[in-house]
């Protein structure tokens, strides 16, 4: 039986050299910090970095339209002329902001009710909450959002709102299921006979308990969040034109298929390239995380 | 037995929860149904009739007990988009969805547990790690992207299988039975329809599986490989029993409970995928209509897309469930 006090964390917080050591081990890790690093750059400092910044808005240039990749246009440009490059680069600036977005609302909501059920376990509390996120859990995300965002006015932030309603049921059930353990610890038993208030208990002395395992499931989230950005921005439903969603360029290409590839062709490997490093970074972080459990 | 009943009887406490939470959601929406249904050029005793008619001028619990009486005698209301039934629609989209997703999943279920059993096969060789890697990109690509580049390989460069729809209008279609076209086709013996009809599902359903295949190929090398090294793997091969009969019986079944349940979780990622495959492929099932009636407001539509998915979902989890009590002795015993 393990036995774990809360000033673990605090001491898992190793040097930096040794951190690094564990999360390097696997190469893959590497790769996808790097691709997470470049891409958030990128998206930082779009309006330096992106060859034509001006094409990322409402932009015509009809003698440039439909050009395919070359020297002036490395990823060549839309029906519109504007430079694929550049829109990709703006794309990304929407696909993170709505990952950390969603992620930031999410997490600190279904980290709460999962803590409160977790610990009143048994009680109707209990029953209430999870009963409320098992029906939540069963639609597939990306339904519900779609379903959510079709009630809304189609943009960005309708967008964020209806992925975070689909997505806030799985931090509560991760998190209750670590509460449902760690309350019949002996330093919650303790806390308790000290006369410690519940709150003081809930995020004191329980919630950093479960820090490694939320951190885990948010970096390989961040992902997954995005994914489903470009999904309802596919089917119109998530960042409108004239600004650049991944999923709508996309869309917008497929018209012209399969002539003007390029303008498909390149969104959609950003798609898959920002996933996967956000995927094997998460894997990362889940192996330096449980290696410290160990 | 007494397992399966009670998971049965929860999924129906869930599904009347989703039912009130779709419901919730459709009406809290700012603007007036009725309004939004009529359009803009009613008259306004044409929309307080219909807000009678729906009565939306009362309290919301009272409104739900008027819509779940109409839903429970199979009236959905009437699609703004369509302008029929909506339980119509549905059931006239819905077997292509199914057809799709039934592919899809069995696609998974084949190579993803046949890649995993050739990855421990070969496991530390250059298969198991080009599998590993090809597993990475193929869990990262969205659906959709997959389908677009594979319709623009084998549709359009290619020209090898067709790019739109279910059926080619040159076949003649096979009477409707279950309304699984490639099903309906062997029932009639008619195998130019069923050709036919193969060929315009392989690319949705590879696009839509894909993920889940890499996911279960992935697990399934995982759980084979860890269940390799138990003692009870030696022990049997100490006593002289067959290899063919060790790998299958008593290392890949054990091996299967994870996969399994995770194919639950994919089939469930397929049905909300299937939005973005099927409109990829224009093919005519329940994520388009469903689509087309969320960009068009249509929230009738909305609503019963929802409530069949939510059953179909259930449904799937349950026999996921049967199929892994199965698979695994244990759960059985509970």
């Amino acid at each position: 039986m393990t036995y774990i006090t809360h000033s673990r964390l605090s001491k898992s917080v190793d040097t930096f050299r040794e951190v690094w050591y564990k999360f390097s081990k696997n190469r893959l890790s590497i790769v996808g910090l790097l691709i997470v690093l470049i891409i958030t750059i990128l998206a930082a400092f779009a309006p330096y970095i992106a060859p034509y910044p001006a094409h990322a808005g409402r932009f015509v240039n009809f003698p440039e339209a439909s050009q395919p990749p070359g020297s002036r246009h490395l990823f060549g440009t839309d029906v519109n002329g504007r430079d694929i490059l550049s829109r990709i680069i703006y794309g990304y600036r929407f696909s993170l902001m709505m990952g950390v977005f969603v992620l930031a609302l999410v997490v600190p909501i279904g980290v709460t009710l999962g803590l409160i059920a977790g610990y009143f376990k048994g009680t109707l509390i209990d029953t209430v909450l999870m009963r409320i996120t098992d029906i939540f859990l069963s639609i597939p995300p990306l339904v519900l959002a779609l379903a959510i965002a079709s009630v809304l006015t189609p943009n960005l932030t309708n967008a964020m709102l209806a992925i975070s309603l689909s997505w806030w049921p799985w931090y509560t059930r991760l998190v209750y299921g670590l509460v449902s353990s760690l309350r019949n610890e002996f330093f919650v038993q303790a806390a308790k006979a000290t006369g410690a208030s519940t709150p003081h208990i809930l995020f004191r002395e329980i919630l950093p308990n479960c820090v490694s395992p939320v951190l885990t499931k948010m970096s390989l989230d961040m992902g997954w969040v995005i994914l489903m950005g470009a999904s309802l921005s596919f089917v119109g439903l998530g960042v409108q034109p004239p600004k650049p969603g991944l999923g709508s360029m996309i869309a917008d290409g497929t018209q012209y298929l399969p002539d003007s590839w390029w303008m498909v062709v390149f969104p959609g490997i950003a798609v898959m390239i920002v996933v996967l490093g956000f995927n094997l970074f998460g894997d990362g972080i889940r192996d330096l995380l449980s290696e410290e459990e160990a | 037995m007494s397992f399966l009943v009670r998971r049965v009887a929860y999924s129906i406490f869930v599904l009347i929860g989703l039912s009130m939470l779709i419901f919730t959601i459709v009406r809290v929406m700012p603007g007036d149904p009725a309004r939004l249904a009529l359009g803009a050029r009613a008259t306004k005793e044409a929309v307080q009739e219909l807000r009678d008619r729906m009565h939306l001028d009362e309290s919301l619990p009272v409104q739900y007990y008027h819509w779940v009486k109409d839903v429970l005698q199979g009236k959905l209301g009437i699609s703004l988009w369509t302008r029929r039934e909506v339980s119509i629609d549905i059931s006239r989209f819905l077997p292509a969805t199914l057809e799709l997703v039934l592919f899809a999943a069995l696609i998974e279920a084949v190579f993803g547990i046949l890649l995993g059993v050739i990855g421990t096969r070969y496991r530390n060789t250059w298969v198991d790690n080009t599998l590993r890697v090809g597993t990475y990109f193929a869990v990262a690509t969205p659906a959709f992207v997959v389908a677009i580049f594979l319709s623009l390989i084998f549709g359009y460069m290619l020209k090898v299988l067709p790019i739109v729809g279910r059926l080619d209008p040159s076949v003649v279609a096979p009477p409707v039975r279950t309304g699984l076209i490639t099903v309906d086709a062997l029932i009639s013996g008619n195998f130019t329809a069923f050709i036919d009809a193969l060929k315009h599902i392989i690319m949705p359903a590879i696009a839509l599986s894909l993920g889940g295949m890499a996911q279960d190929a992935r697990i399934t090398r995982s759980s084979m490989s860890d269940n390799l090294l138990k003692e009870y793997i030696a022990v049997e091969r100490a006593q002289g029993i067959p290899p063919r009969v060790i790998n299958l019986k008593y290392l890949l079944k054990p091996s299967l409970i994870a996969p399994v349940s995770v194919l639950g979780l994919d089939i469930a990622s397929m049905l909300g995928n299937a939005f973005m495959v099927e409109l990829v492929f224009g093919w005519p099932g329940l994520s388009q209509y469903g689509v087309e009636a969320a960009l068009r407001k249509d929230l009738n539509a909305v609503t019963g897309v929802v409530l069949v998915i939510g059953l179909v979902y259930l449904t799937i989890n349950i026999l996921v469930d049967i199929t892994v009590a199965y698979l695994d002795p244990r759960v059985r015993l509970r």
